[in-house]
């Protein structure tokens, strides 16, 4: 994965890169957004990280600029102001998400896999999470490169775990998506689902956690140990 | 928070005494100005009236002129060229009265001058019916009546004209007896009230100098026994003010005073590692590489981490402090979506410390600042994974009384140390951590919390937990809507 990263500050910068390069990505790096706007036009990226702030325009210009060349990649816009005016001009001007600065490396990274992972599930159709990919277009599971049989309602219910994380889903939603199958489809029916999922996806370290009074959000076992790192 | 500094501006109240030094001289003297008005105007009618009494006695005087017109005997009475007047005692006596100007003419019909002054015009009226005009002479007017009459000369035009025209003895009088009087009572008047309203406002101007004369920063009261009654309301009301922003600066000064020595604690320990790589640093070469220990790092991790939530929760206390009287901006908030949001944003803290989070949210709306809440629930679920132990649970509940029509409400509950009764109330201060709490808190996040509650005209109830231990924060808003 290639990411574009559009910074002015050198310490923020520098803490970025770090971090996404340990993450496994691919940084190319420039403080300004006429810089940016040159690599851009030359060179193809997944995903973009603007700084709101930057010399020669600023980062919601950039966006704009971004969008009306046509380029559709995920833009991330990082700001020191979290004014409710500001967060709704970058979304409203082509950015997919905001973080406002500070923040923690832990969140821009997740952050940043739902924005690659959205995208990339606009064209290609396979949702992924750890060890676990699912082909919705194929129907196919598969877990660690082996197939996974799944049964239709378990299906749906990954599917939709998989496509909200790594925000949970709400159990009313899978109790609406159900019901397309069963006709009178109970809580606890869901749970058995649940609980069948669980025990075939427990082995390659996916844990499906339920969460009291709300649902289910799909985590790598050792999410205690990544939460705190 | 913008700072409220009471800025004397010095035009404003020097505006306000004239404007209302001006406004009080225009009402008393249009009052007077229009008393004169109406004598002027009670002056001309009365001039009217003596005007039309002399137009009929100049005309009761004619038929005595035409008796007065005699012909030598022996003269044909047709000719009517040599002719005399023997002038009726009425006549003699109009003559002689009137200073010379009066003066009485005789007329051929044919409109030749037989007996009169130059001056006299030639007026040839057609009928029986008298004509007045009124003629100029040597500065003087002269009221005119010319009118036909047979006398012992035949038909004559007989012409009588008066010089003490009563309009202009009314215009003498008026100017004298009315017009100048009431100009000189207008000119004192407006001296004497000028005065008058001017002493009347000094009270209100030494106030004025007294406000101008302070320093921003002298906010203490004025004294209000040297002040009359009657500005005794504003001077009161002025050192309820003062009081007022004196304690909101006291308060700001004392918060900035305690950010700032907050915000030292984590930055000491920051500086304090990065000083001595710096150290260390200094004595090696350019390509050299410093070891870290890695819980070196995650200390450095947990200083910086604790110094951002202290900035970001001062934001947010002084974005409440902004918004306490403001309710323009408020918007339809819906309490379980903001509660599903809350606990997805605390679902990794909490299964990091294997803390049991959940929900039980019943639909509730409320309206509010949507993001203020979200901080105010943010606030008191950070305060709950962060006291509970680990294994422990925390719940986030939220609904509505009345089957949804009345007051909604939010609550946090944990089953944690909890907060002693005696010690509530203060822990809803800023910075004010209960004794012997560990952990890294700043002692701002009930504060904030409670702070953004009373933005939305209601307030933290802290109790006890459904089992009798850990701490229940419930915060139940109006049901009316706002």
């Amino acid at each position: 994965m290639r990411l574009l990263l559009v910074e002015d500050d050198v310490m923020v910068a520098s803490g970025i890169k770090l971090g996404l390069a340990d993450a496994g990505y691919t940084v190319d790096w420039v403080g300004s957004a006429e810089r940016a706007e040159q690599v851009l036009a030359r060179e193809g990226f997944d995903a973009a990280i603007l700084d709101i702030g930057l010399p020669g325009g600023d980062g919601l210009a950039l966006t704009r600029h971004i969008r009306a060349q046509g380029l559709a990649l995920p833009v991330l816009i990082l700001t020191a102001r979290d004014a409710l005016h500001d967060r709704v001009q970058g979304l409203d001007l082509g950015a997919d998400d905001y973080m406002v600065k500070p923040f923690e490396l832990p969140e821009l990274l997740a952050r940043l896999r739902a924005l690659l992972r959205r995208s990339q599930a606009a064209t290609s159709a396979v949702l992924g999470f750890g060890a676990l990919e699912m082909d919705t277009a194929h129907r196919r599971v598969t877990l660690a490169g082996q197939p996974l049989e799944l049964g239709p309602r378990e299906w749906t219910v990954l599917e939709y775990m998989l496509m909200q994380t790594p925000k949970p889903v709400a159990k009313d939603k899978l109790l609406a998506a159900l019901t397309g199958w069963d006709k009178e489809i109970t809580p606890n029916a869901i749970e058995v689902y649940v609980s069948r999922l669980r025990a075939k996806l427990e082995p390659a370290g996916i844990a499906v956690r339920a969460i009291r009074g709300f649902g289910y959000r799909l985590e790598c076992a050792d999410a205690a140990g990544r939460a705190d790192a | 928070m913008p700072r409220v500094v009471p800025t004397p501006d010095p035009g404003a109240p020097r505006d306000l005494i004239g404007g209302l030094r001006r406004r009080l001289m225009v009402m008393l003297l249009a009052t007077i100005g229009a008393i004169g008005a109406a004598t002027v105007a009670f002056h001309y009618q009365g001039a009217g009236t003596a005007a039309l009494q002399q137009d009929q006695r100049l005309l009761r005087l004619v038929p005595m002129l035409a008796d007065s017109v005699v012909v030598p005997r022996g003269v044909a009475p047709t000719d009517g060229t040599d002719l005399t007047l023997l002038m009726a005692p009425p006549i003699q006596e109009f003559l002689a009265d009137r200073d010379g100007h009066t003066a009485v003419g005789v007329f051929s019909p044919q409109g030749e001058r037989l007996v009169g002054a130059d001056w006299l015009p030639v007026l040839l009226p057609t009928t029986e019916a008298p004509e007045f005009v009124s003629v100029v002479d040597a500065g003087v007017t002269h009221r005119v009546v010319a009118q036909r009459a047979v006398t012992e000369a035949g038909e004559l035009i007989l012409v009588l004209a008066d010089g003490s025209d009563a309009r202009q003895h009314w215009l003498r009088n008026v100017l004298l007896r009315v017009l100048l009087p009431n100009l000189a009572l207008f000119a004192v008047a407006a001296g004497v009230l000028g005065w008058g309203v001017t002493r009347a406002l000094q009270p209100l101007m030494d106030l004025r100098q007294a406000v101008e004369r302070r320093s921003p920063r002298d906010l203490s009261p004025i004294d209000e026994r040297q002040t009359p009654a009657e500005v005794r309301p504003l001077v009161n009301a002025l050192n309820r003010l003062f009081a007022r922003v004196n304690e909101q600066s006291d308060t700001q000064r004392r918060f900035v005073a305690d950010a700032a020595h907050q915000l030292r604690t984590p930055l000491a320990g920051l500086q304090a590692q990065v000083e001595a790589w710096a150290q260390a640093a200094r004595s090696m070469g350019a390509g050299d590489l410093l070891s870290l220990r890695a819980e070196q790092v995650l200390r450095l991790r947990d200083a910086t981490r604790n110094t951002t939530q202290l900035a970001n929760q001062l934001l947010a206390l002084s974005r409440a402090d902004a918004l306490r009287d403001d309710d323009a901006a408020r918007e339809t908030v819906d309490l379980a979506e903001l509660c599903e949001t809350v606990l997805a944003h605390f679902l990794d803290a909490a299964g990091a410390r294997r803390i049991d989070l959940g929900l039980e949210a019943a639909p509730a709306r409320v309206q509010g600042h949507a993001w203020l809440l979200r901080e105010l629930l943010i606030n008191l679920v950070d305060n709950a994974i962060k006291y509970t132990p680990v294994g422990g649970a925390v719940t986030l509940r939220c609904g509505q009384g009345d089957g949804g029509a009345g007051a909604a409400w939010i609550e946090v509950e944990d089953d944690g140390p909890g907060i002693a009764p005696a010690e509530r109330a203060r822990v809803l201060q800023r910075f004010y951590r209960v004794p012997g709490t560990g952990g890294s808190g700043h002692g701002l996040g009930l504060a904030i919390a409670d702070g953004i509650a009373r933005v939305h005209h209601t307030q933290l109830r802290l109790g006890s937990g459904a089992a009798g231990h850990g701490l229940c924060v419930r915060v139940v808003f109006d049901a009316v809507a706002h």
